[in-house]
């Protein structure tokens, strides 16, 4: 069953007196009911205006949204949401419970289910000890909480989040990550949300749509938009012998740190030669990570684009 | 029913934290409180004239109230982005732009209550009361209120769709239009475009039983009647504008 359906969506915005801009241009796409989707996309590319266009916060120009078969303007389609927005803000004086019960009174639930809902919830997003707390004192991470929090008081069968892991330090990217895979095997949710970041999209998506400069240029798989994607790794190490550099001299880049080099590499043979070649000489690997650089220079080198055509037009 | 009660009940709460509800609430009770100084220092006639001083000072700080309270309340909400989050769940923007409008209302009538009762307190201590000075000082104030909520109104449906600063300055005028209509009439020389306006423009004077109550004049209360019906369908059609445009417009935040 299709859950999220975009039919030919185009939004535009007026830019100066006559002008338009598009922001978001001809979007056509379908969501399975149960997935989990992530929307990738430079900055300015029409990720918050497509989510905004879901929760009729924005009216398309042309064409047609319909979740769970109905209009965004629907009040039973708001019933079957969950909203994460970008930057979320509550009202500085309440606290995190109060914030939990205010909102769920506006989506309909009461008395003794509302409240253990909201201590379930407290608990699932760790924020039990912050219960009493006012909301003016909590860290963006703290603030990301309790909106994911909100979001879910009325166990919506559809979640749609804006960057939930943007702002967050690392530990906070992952325990963000981990909370929408405990979402996700606690209900039958399906859950769409938007980045930037490739790796987010990786570890938690069967799918993915490509929006660029407002266009949907592509709903593949993950697995089909990372095949054909060449192995790159930077290598790390330290201590290396004076033969070692001499042979891969091109591709060393000396680091700022004493001693120590990185390694950009394509492809697998190539990182069990460094390997190998590393281990003969005595050096040491600091670390080793996947790069994903010829992803990410398709999706964003286009923003890069743009804008000079931008700074061009003025 | 009950998300309106909701809104509006948190929407008095805000205004308890807010820093401009407190200013503004001590403006007024310094206004009354220094106006019945004023008044004992000077003979009768001109006690009469700090009563018509107190009434204007609370007058002109609900008007205050009114307007910067409703920006402050309502468009404030619109342009932080809190209001995301109440708009994604299941309820319409009407119920989110009355549940508001409700709470400051409630709020207004608690200040008024206050600062009449206060105005009768001070006003027995230095010069004495007559029952029918204080039912003409009570009419006052509720007078007052009526015109405050006429205004909160208006300035409601301009923050439907333009910024602070011009709903402040457009509410402000709009005030200042709605009293000395026929002053202006006088200065403009009654064209045609003003001629039309000032059949839209509610006539704000007839709130204005300031003078009457200093003397102790009552209105006779089929007018007070009439004028809180007049009241009524002019904030009603104020509100119902604003709520058509909030429905039409994106919301960006
Ligand atoms: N209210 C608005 N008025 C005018 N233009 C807008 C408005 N909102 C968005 N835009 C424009 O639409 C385009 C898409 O913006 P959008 O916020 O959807 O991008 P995004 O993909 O969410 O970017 P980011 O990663 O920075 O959040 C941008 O060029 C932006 O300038
Ligand atoms: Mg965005």
């Amino acid at each position: 069953m299709t859950e999220i359906e975009f039919i030919g969506v185009t939004k535009e915005f007026a830019s100066g007196l006559w002008r338009k801009k598009t922001a978001v241009n001809d979007v056509s796409f379908g969501i399975e009911a149960g997935a989990v989707v992530g929307i990738l996309g430079a900055n300015g590319s029409g990720k918050s205006t497509s989510i905004k266009m879901m929760l009729g916060f924005l009216k398309p120009t042309r064409g047609e949204i319909r979740i769970g078969g109905k209009g965004p303007y629907d009040f039973h389609t708001r019933k079957m949401i969950g909203y994460l927005p970008e930057n979320p803000r509550f009202q500085k004086f309440l606290k995190a419970g109060e914030v939990l019960r205010y909102y769920g009174g506006l989506a309909e639930m009461k008395g003794a289910e509302l409240s253990a809902r909201i201590d379930s919830l407290l608990e699932l997003v760790g924020l039990k000890h912050a219960q009493r707390e006012r909301v003016a004192g909590f860290s963006k991470g703290m603030i990301q909480r309790l909106a994911i929090a909100q979001s879910l008081l009325h166990s919506p069968p559809v979640l749609i989040f804006d960057e939930p892991m943007s702002g967050l330090d690392p530990l906070g990217r992952r325990e963000i990550r981990h909370l929408i895979q405990e979402i996700k095997k606690q209900m039958p949710v399906t859950i769409l949300f938007s980045s930037h970041i490739l790796s987010d999209v990786e570890l938690l998506c069967q799918s993915v749509l490509l929006l660029k400069a407002g266009r949907l240029t592509r709903q593949c798989s993950v697995s089909e938009l990372l095949s054909g994607e060449p192995d790159q790794y930077r290598l790390v190490a330290k201590d290396v012998g004076e033969s070692f550099r001499k042979r891969f001299g091109e591709k060393t880049q000396q680091l700022p740190e004493p001693d120590h080099v990185a390694f950009d590499l394509t492809g697998a043979e190539e990182l069990a030669l460094v390997l190998a070649e590393l281990q003969h000489s005595g050096g040491v690997v600091v670390s080793l990570t996947s790069l994903r650089r010829s992803l990410e220079d398709s999706l964003f080198l286009d923003r890069r684009s743009s804008t000079e055509k931008g700074a061009e037009l003025l | 029913m009950n998300k309106l009660l909701s809104i509006a009940a948190t929407a008095v709460r805000e205004l308890l934290y807010e820093r401009v509800f407190y200013i503004l609430l001590a403006f007024a009770v310094v206004g009354v409180v220094f106006s019945n100084a004023l008044g004992e220092l000077t003979y009768a006639d001109q006690a009469k004239l700090s009563l018509d001083f107190m009434l204007a000072g609370t007058q002109m700080s609900l008007v205050l109230f009114s307007i910067f309270v409703g920006v402050g309340l309502f468009q404030r909400e619109l342009t932080s982005g809190s209001v995301a989050m109440i708009l994604s769940k299941p309820l319409s923007r009407a119920t989110f732009l009355l549940g508001k409008f409700l709470g400051q209302m409630t709020v207004q009538a608690l200040v008024v209550v206050a600062l009449c009762l206060l105005t009768i307190f001070m006003w027995s201590l230095g010069q004495g009361m007559s029952a029918n000075l204080v039912w003409s000082i009570i009419q006052a104030f509720y007078l007052c209120y009526l015109e405050s909520v006429v205004l909160a109104a208006v300035t409601y449906a301009l923050a439907t769709f333009s910024g602070s600063m011009t709903t402040g300055a457009c509410a402000l005028s709009f005030f200042f239009l709605g009293h000395y209509r026929k002053t202006f009439d006088l200065t403009l020389t009654g064209g045609s475009v003003w001629g039309i306006a000032e059949k839209l423009l509610p006539n704000l004077e007839l709130f204005n039983v300031k003078t009457l109550a200093t003397y102790a004049f009552l209105v006779p209360p089929v007018e007070v009647f009439w004028l809180t019906v007049y009241a009524a369908v002019c904030a009603t059609l104020f509100l119902l504008m604003g709520i058509v445009i909030f429905r039409e417009r994106d919301i960006p935040t």
